[in-house]
């Protein structure tokens, strides 16, 4: 397992710094570019926390922080509704195999999955916010003025993220819960004298967990990416704002910046997702093979 | 199975809805119930029906012909996106099954970092370089494709390879490239379209996202994004404008899917059903 | 006094009658085989009693355990497996929980049969009583071989030490030696305490060796019935006599083709395999051969017998020129090759059967186009030519010549396996290489295949290497044999002199495995 992380965490610290240099190279061969100065120099000031200063003269680490705010309490959100919705239909589709329940469920989990998230956002907003005015059409109470506030206005934007990678979890799960229905080591409990349920909940379950979560490993850092965009729906001062901006008054520094914290926190999730879903695994946890 | 999973009917209603919206889109190369270019203020917002089937925007173009030109968008974008990961995919894929174990990691190592890189980022670096639009949207796309056509196509290589047929084929006489024709050829092709017909579903989906931003599509052009995020301000009063665009970007994207799962289905199966894998 | 009565068990789903009014009974210490083909519903019967028939079937009669009604709750009912009765159903050693190691599972077996006392104890002397290396135990399902898999869940079965174990195709699927270490191993159980046995199989040397009583069920119906001697010995019905028949293999025929010079020689083939990438995997290759020498003079027949994983079936590719020797060399009538650099004008002296027929066909394209397909060896010859020799070779398995237009998933398994014979042969090869002929096939099957194979040999004058790890495909159509163990040649011999007088340690061990003749009762 050791050896794996070790594997693993190189693997990591090695995309990161082909994309911070990638993104370097890009920005500064545009218009202004040459403010972010060498590629070693700014590396090494991204290292030591120093992000350089925007446009308007604040602080580039300051302003990313400050956004991280939302951004990261939002992914968390949508990383918990994606694994709870999705676990919970395939659960249920998975109940009673082929009845109508399951046609049902797989069918809605079918359509969730082909739907793009930022409409979905918007969907949502026309009918819980808009329509029934249950919660906030868009905008952010911040954390130290309303806890509460805050997570109300975050909770609609997670939905819309969450909702078509749980309707793809959904499916993997079912799958593999119906198949550990009959699968040959369920028998092999009842001829042990272990009630079929009883080997089901103790052999199955287990095993169609572990699919599950090897299946979500690659959709972790997918639900960051989402929520970066989903924020614009909602008005959200988050990351994807604070890039867009950026892009859009083409302050470069910021860019680059932002960019670079952007994929530490996709790469840095699919390294740990990677991490948890192996040491999840009883047989792997011991081993250091690929 | 349910209901829409491994079902040649939903393969064929899949596929007419697929081929219905692309002949949409491409008749709006030729026709639109109206040029989209034509404002008029004094018939702003209408409800569907009359005259303007699915109502008008609130700039008083019809909905309809808006809708016609955003689907060409998005297949174009994303048809463009998939050429150019198959382009550089494919051939990456092919070393990787073809040219021994260096050649291997080499290629799984550059399909692993690409799969790292999402194509947001992408699209916003080459809106700072080059200002946003349709085409630095197909060049984001088109590189976040490589990896999973590259992937797919060592993988299909794989399949096609192993059935004992193939090694009987060798045996036969039958030189490397005789052989992939007679015996491995159907089933690479059928699993690389479908791979290439998913990532085109994810590319319709990419297009409207990263248009809706404002990082790719630029009016007066437009696309399913740009419709959908220039409703917004209209949603409460006219759901239309948010639901056509919407529901059309979701059945294509669904056609699509279904498509390329049952092709993946169907050619999986190399080893002909009576007897299964055996 | 009867440990086991079944009466009237029938079992339906929907509409049909899968099991038709069964009924039997075991004494203590009386084993019972239930003989049949598949789909004969034998398996259904040990699942009825086992309380574990498969969703959608009802069954009706009654069960008795020690004098006693079987309880109908399925609680009840399951209590007394793993306890008083010990299950053995999962034909394809799948059975194992993934999740959990060996030692685990079988602590819970343990557990719940109530055994007392010090468990690494008895968890130790149950792994080394089905000959599993105690080491073993710390081990996930998956990291074991399919043997030890299927010794793994017979060992969970005997943990309780049951009155009354119930196996379906205990040895299915294993090499030899492991086959007769489990078949001992359950017949221990039975003459040292007195264990009853309830027995599905299709195997009859099986049935030999484990039963006492033997009942036959075809359709869902008892047959015959009674006890082995007389069932085996003056089998009544003609189904039953049927199968007796197709059990035994007496086919050696008279024609013998002349042998003549060497067709082709091994020296010292090897082969071994990095087991990563070179350069960065410091491994020791893995050894499938380490110098492999012998001859087969032309008309000559040599047969490969070895314990699984010996190397056989990598043998067999090389010579064909599938796969290329890592060291060594071969000749095929002085003409020296390696492997897959078998010259092209070569690839038609030599035919391959591979071992498993469906997989060996497109199945796309129609039997006879796979059937030509190594007719493009021989371009140079007419079109009126070859397609009589496509005829010519599908009559000579047995086979008219319209079948050719149809698809491989129409045919059944034998068929499929004739038409890969026929596909073997169609350029006239000199020799042909066979990997696992029979192995494939329904028992029904396999005596016509060898027959088919002699009487091929004695009319096209072929000369044949066969892999298998079957004595009666030595016996039938061997000249000479090799014992191949962990890559290496061990003895070479005839198989009469093997039979009789096996030299190596590894040849004296698959002999003494071999399962007792089915005509000659043995009487335990």
């Amino acid at each position: 397992m050791l050896w794996f992380a070790l594997r693993k965490l190189a693997a990591f610290a090695a995309t990161v710094l082909v994309t911070l240099w990638l993104i370097h190279a890009l920005l500064a061969a545009g218009a202004g570019g040459q403010a972010l100065g060498g590629f070693g120099g700014w590396l090494g000031h991204l290292l030591l926390g120093d992000f350089g200063v925007a446009a308007d003269g604040q602080g580039i680490g300051g302003l990313v922080a400050a956004r991280l705010a939302v951004t990261v309490p939002l992914a968390l959100l949508a990383m918990l509704l994606a694994a709870l919705i999705g676990a919970g239909l395939g659960l249920l589709a998975a109940r009673r195999p082929g009845r109508l329940l399951d046609h049902a469920l797989t069918a809605l989990a079918e359509i969730a999955g082909a739907t793009p998230s930022f409409w979905l956002g918007m969907v949502l907003v026309a009918i819980f916010a808009t329509g029934l005015h249950w919660l906030p059409t868009g905008g952010f109470v911040p954390w130290q003025r309303h806890a509460g506030g805050a997570l109300l206005s975050l909770l609609l934007p997670a939905l819309a993220v969450a909702l078509p990678v749980a309707a793809t979890l959904a499916l993997g799960i079912r799958d593999a819960v119906a198949a550990g229905r009959s699968a040959p080591y369920v028998l092999t409990a009842q001829a042990r004298g272990i009630a079929a349920e009883d080997g089901f909940r103790h052999e199955a379950l287990p095993a169609a967990a572990l699919t599950g979560l090897d299946a979500a490993v690659p959709h972790a850092a997918a639900i960051i990416v989402g929520t970066v965009i989903v924020e614009n729906v909602f008005y959200l001062p988050g990351l994807g704002r604070l890039i867009l901006d950026a892009a859009a008054a083409r302050d470069l520094g910021l860019v680059a910046g932002a960019l670079a914290v952007l994929i530490l926190l996709t790469s840095g999730t699919t390294f740990l997702t990677q991490l948890g879903s192996r040491w999840a695994d009883p047989r792997r946890r011991g081993q250091d093979a690929a | 199975m349910s209901a829409l999973r491994h079902d040649p009917p939903a393969l064929r209603i899949a596929i007419v809805a697929a081929l219905l919206f692309l002949l949409l889109g491409f008749l709006s190369i030729l026709w639109t119930p109206y040029p989209v270019t034509s404002l008029d203020v004094a018939a702003a917002l209408q409800d569907p029906g009359g005259a303007h089937w699915l109502g008008t925007d609130e700039l008083g173009r019809d909905v309809l012909s808006l809708l016609m030109k955003g689907i060409l968008t998005s297949f174009v974008v994303a048809g463009v996106a998939v050429a150019i990961g198959a382009l550089l995919g494919v051939p990456l894929g092919l070393a990787a099954a073809l040219l021994g174990p260096y050649a291997e990691l080499g290629a799984t190592g550059v399909s692993g970092y690409l799969l790292t890189l999402p194509a947001f980022v992408l699209a916003v670096l080459f809106a700072c370089l080059f200002g946003p639009s349709a085409a630095t949207l197909m060049v984001a796309i088109g590189i976040a494709n490589i990896a999973p056509l590259a992937l797919a196509t060592r993988d299909a290589i794989r399949t096609a390879a192993a059935p004992d047929y193939v090694a009987a084929g060798r045996l036969a006489g039958g030189s490397g490239l005789d052989l992939a024709r007679r015996h491995m050829l159907p089933t690479i092709l059928r699993l690389i379209l479908a791979q290439a017909i998913a990532q085109l579903a994810v590319g319709v989906l990419a297009e409207a996202t990263l248009s809706y931003v404002g990082l790719g599509t630029q009016p007066p052009a437009t696309s399913l994004g740009l419709l959908l995020a220039d409703a917004q301000a209209y949603a409460a009063g006219r759901p239309g404008l948010l639901f056509v665009p919407g529901l059309a970007l979701l059945l294509i994207a669904l056609a699509l899917t279904i498509v390329s799962r049952e092709i993946r289905a169907a050619a999986g199966d190399t080893t002909g059903g009576a007897h299964g894998a055996a | 006094m009867a440990l086991l009565k079944v009466d009237n068990l029938t079992v339906t789903r929907g509409g049909s009658t899968l099991v038709d009014d069964v009924s039997f009974a075991i004494g203590k210490g009386q084993r019972l085989a239930l003989i049949g083909e598949a789909g004969s519903g034998k398996s259904l019967v040990l699942r009825a009693v086992a309380g574990l028939l498969p969703p959608g079937t009802t069954a009706s009669g009654s069960l008795g355990f020690d004098d006693q009604p079987m309880p109908a709750g399925t609680a009840d009912r399951l209590a007394l497996n793993g306890r008083r009765i010990g299950v053995l159903l999962d034909r394809n050693s799948t059975g194992l929980s993934p999740l959990r190691t060996l030692g685990a599972q079988l602590d819970a077996a343990l557990a719940r049969a109530g055994r007392e006392g010090d468990r690494a104890a008895q968890r130790t002397e149950l792994l080394q009583e089905v000959g599993l290396d105690p080491a073993l135990a710390g081990r996930y399902p998956e990291a074991l071989a399919a043997a030890e898999r299927r010794r793994a869940l017979l060992a969970l079965a005997l943990a309780g030490k049951p009155d009354l174990l119930i196996a379906d195709e205990p040895a299915a699927g294993l090499d030899l030696l492991e086959q007769r270490r489990l078949l001992d191993l359950i017949l221990r159980h039975c003459t040292e305490r007195g264990m009853s046995l309830l027995l599905a199989s299709h195997d009859l040397r099986t049935v030999a060796m484990l039963a006492t009583k033997v009942a036959v069920l075809r359709g869902g119906k008892v047959v015959e019935a009674g006890e082995k001697q007389e069932v085996f010995g003056h089998p009544r019905h003609a189904f039953t006599r049927a199968m007796l028949s197709a059990g035994r293999h007496r086919a050696r025929t008279l024609m013998r083709t002349p042998i003549g010079g060497t067709l082709l020689e091994l020296r010292d083939v090897s082969r071994r395999e990095a087991p990563g990438l070179p350069l960065l995997d410091r491994r020791p290759p893995k050894v499938r051969l380490e110098a492999v020498s012998f001859a087969i003079r032309a008309g000559e027949s040599v047969a490969v017998i070895g314990p699984a994983g010996a190397g056989k079936s990598t043998l067999l590719r090389i010579v064909a020129g599938l796969e290329r020797a890592s060291g060594g060399e071969l000749a095929f009538e002085q003409v020296p090759y390696h492997g897959s650099d078998l010259p092209r004008m070569l690839r038609h002296e030599i035919g391959y059967v591979f071992a498993e027929p469906a997989g060996s066909f497109n199945p796309r394209h129609t039997v006879g186009e796979s059937i030509a397909e190594p007719l493009q060896l021989e371009m140079q010859k007419s079109v009126d030519e070859l397609g009589a020799r496509i005829v010519e070779v599908v009559r000579a398995v047995g086979l008219s010549p319209d079948i050719l237009t149809r698809l491989p998933a129409d045919f059944p398994l034998a068929e499929l396996q004739r038409l890969a014979i026929a596909r073997a042969l169609v350029t006239r090869p000199r020799l042909v290489v066979i990997d696992e002929p029979i192995a494939a096939l329904d028992i029904g099957a396999r005596g016509e295949v060898l027959v088919l194979l002699n009487r091929l040999r004695a009319d096209f004058g072929l000369s044949f290497l066969i892999a298998t790890h079957d004595f009666d495909v030595v016996r039938v159509v061997a000249d000479r044999v090799l014992v191949l163990d962990k890559g290496h040649v061990v003895e070479a011999t005839t198989p009469a002199q093997m039979l009789d007088k096996p030299q190596h340690p590894v040849t004296q061990q698959l002999v003494a495995s071999q399962l007792p003749d089915v005509g000659i009762v043995p009487v335990f």
